[in-house]
């Protein structure tokens, strides 16, 4: 195994042939499954039909299928998969185990709880993305300060995390008997996770969220990558780690929230992306694209689920993701007890 | 002529356990400093903060001069490499990325890979003798092996000093050998200042020109190791009583316990 080196235009990276291949290819498998989307369905749409909708000259029902049904659903699911994808890498490589993401331990319900209480309160869904922001943020500050006697260990944070998911579930379980019925029922979304009826500004939302936050994250490989080292080493290539720690975070917490905001929790999302992209990619922890890969992957794959399966199994894509999560759950579990790294 | 890093009135603490108390030392340029001492004298603490991972409770770490808590921490990076004690590295990491790591003071995001980047690291990795092994997965490594990547990595780094924390530390004793000859050239051919802690006052006779001797916090002893090495001071040292020989052929004294 080799690998490229790429210096050009004041920029110097090496890129291992396989990392490349395997993006390559979670890049083409991430297209196909997203024109899957588009094409077919029970509103039969073909290839030509494509053509003609971009070129306008599609009748208009079939337009409105395409641009105002499929489109800003298929652009919400690659959203906020890629989000939760960078997310579970950043947090997993941060805490130096893969049992610790952001759906584990605490952060993504955090964002759910946060959701959930502004719609109680409000009535709005206007500023939901605030209401995640700030649930998220506070759910990872708790974590923070319960784990500051141990020092953060990894161990304290996983366990403390898992409790902590489970009580927000409980504190989001209560939230909802305040609602009368039609907000129950919208509410859902933020507690199983659905990308049922999403709009252009579902998708404008988290896309132009990623734009940012997506920058900063691959900005901040760099740092990320060294973090992955024991804390002295990193310290001794002159790493400062309290801010790179804080950094990795902050980006966390901000990608969890776009994607809890624009499709509610989809568990197991940000867990998987990383084992699964560094089976395929052959790197260690973190190849933040890879992982961000996967999980829209992983978003798209459940939401196709959601719509090819027969009418009695309508699920929301919640539900697929965590049918795919928990079998890769049992491996990543198998594989450390194996290494004895548990 | 003074050091370039020595310490003046140095305390150290762990919360409010003193673990280190009103310490000045210089580590001699171009030489091997040997650490040595019972655990829990304070030889890991102090060298913690030779590398900057502990703020002196008073007193500091001078690096040329300069207290080194007010040097920027990628400055301090370029001058002082660390390699603590079993470190651990993510789980299928190769060997060449972890020996590109010792770049890091020298790189930025947009800059990981520059041609002097990796001339530095083959360079390192054929001193350690693990050219051809790079794509390899640490874990796959023997011990030996991959206690020379780490090598590599802080080599890479392209420090004047190197701190080196119990190197030789779950190593079959050949390979324990092995380590400190590697450490011992290195530091002849780049003219390196090495301050390493050990367990083996054996292997500190042998392969330091210095021998800083602690116990409980303070320094009982420090110089040469023929005038360090004495039954006297091992003592003193680690209330030992012992025979002290010079075998034959060789210059280092050996500490044989009674």
């Amino acid at each position: 195994m080799s690998a490229v080196a790429i210096r050009m235009f004041g920029l110097s990276l090496r890129l291992p042939r396989r990392l490349v291949i395997a993006n390559f290819l979670l890049v083409l498998a991430t297209l196909v499954v997203f024109m899957t989307g588009l094409v077919g369905g029970t509103y039969g749409v073909g290839f030509s039909d494509l053509v003609a909708v971009m070129t306008n000259t599609a009748d208009p029902v079939l337009s409105m299928v395409v641009l105002e049904n499929r489109l800003p659903r298929l652009l919400t699911a690659l959203g906020v998969g890629l989000a939760f994808g960078l997310s579970g890498e950043m947090i997993q490589t941060l805490l130096r185990n893969p049992l610790a993401s952001p759906d584990i331990v605490g952060f993504t319900a955090g964002a759910g709880l946060g959701a959930v209480l502004v719609v109680a309160f409000t009535g709005a869904t206007a500023f939901v993305v605030v209401g995640a922001l700030i649930g998220g943020g506070a759910a990872a500050t708790l974590l923070l300060l319960l784990t500051l006697r141990q020092g953060f260990s990894p161990a304290a944070l996983i366990i403390t995390g898992i409790g902590l998911t489970l009580t927000l579930g409980v504190v989001t379980d209560l939230a909802m008997i305040r609602l009368d019925e039609n907000n129950a029922a919208g509410v859902i979304k933020w507690i199983v996770g659905s990308l049922d009826a999403r709009s252009w500004a579902d998708a404008g939302l988290v896309w132009l969220g990623l734009c940012f936050v997506g920058a900063m994250a691959l900005w901040h490989q760099f740092t990320l990558v060294r973090l992955g080292l024991a804390d002295d080493v990193a310290q001794g290539l002159g790493l400062k780690i309290k801010r790179a720690r804080m950094t990795t975070i902050v980006l966390a917490v901000l990608c969890v929230a776009l994607g809890v905001t624009a499709a509610g929790p989809l568990p197991f999302v940000a867990f998987v992306a990383g084992p699964i992209a560094h089976g395929l990619n052959g790197q260690s922890r973190p190849t933040i694209i890879s992982a961000a890969l996967v999980g829209a992957l992983v978003t798209l794959l459940a939401d196709r689920a959601t719509q090819i399966l027969p009418g009695f199994l309508v699920l929301p894509a919640g539900i697929f993701t965590a049918l795919i999560g928990a079998p890769v759950l049992i491996w990543v579990l198998i594989s450390l007890s194996k290494r004895r790294t548990l | 002529m003074t050091a370039q890093l020595r310490t003046e009135k140095l305390t150290l603490s762990y919360g409010k356990n003193v673990v280190l108390e009103n310490l000045t030392i210089e580590i001699p340029d171009g030489a091997v400093t040997a650490l040595v001492g019972p655990n829990a004298c304070g030889k890991s603490t102090l060298l913690r903060a030779l590398a900057r991972l502990i703020k002196p409770r008073s007193g500091a770490v001078l690096l040329e001069g300069r207290k080194i808590q007010n040097i920027n921490t990628r400055m301090v990076a370029r001058t002082i490499a660390l390699l603590p004690q079993q470190a651990e590295a993510p789980a299928g990491m190769r060997v060449i990325d972890l020996v590109g790591r010792g770049r890091t003071p020298h790189q930025s995001p947009i800059q990981q890979w520059s041609v002097k980047d990796e001339t530095i690291v083959m360079d390192a990795l054929s001193q350690v003798g693990l050219l051809g092994e790079q794509d390899r997965a640490l874990e796959d490594l023997s011990g030996g092996q991959r206690q020379r990547a780490w090598i590599a990595m802080v080599l890479a780094q392209q420090t004047e000093i190197l701190l080196l924390d119990e190197p030789t530390t779950f190593l079959d004793l050949r390979y324990q050998i092995d380590a400190l000859k590697l450490v011992a050239n290195l530091q002849k051919e780049r003219d390196l200042t090495v301050v390493m802690v050990l367990h083996d006052i054996n292997l500190a006779a042998r392969f330091a020109h210095h021998i800083v001797g602690m116990k409980d916090g303070t320094v009982v002893t420090q110089g040469p190791p023929k005038d360090v090495v004495t039954a006297k001071n091992i003592d003193a040292i680690y209330g030992l009583k012992s025979n002290v020989i010079i075998p034959q052929g060789s210059d280092a004294p050996h500490v044989i316990a009674l």
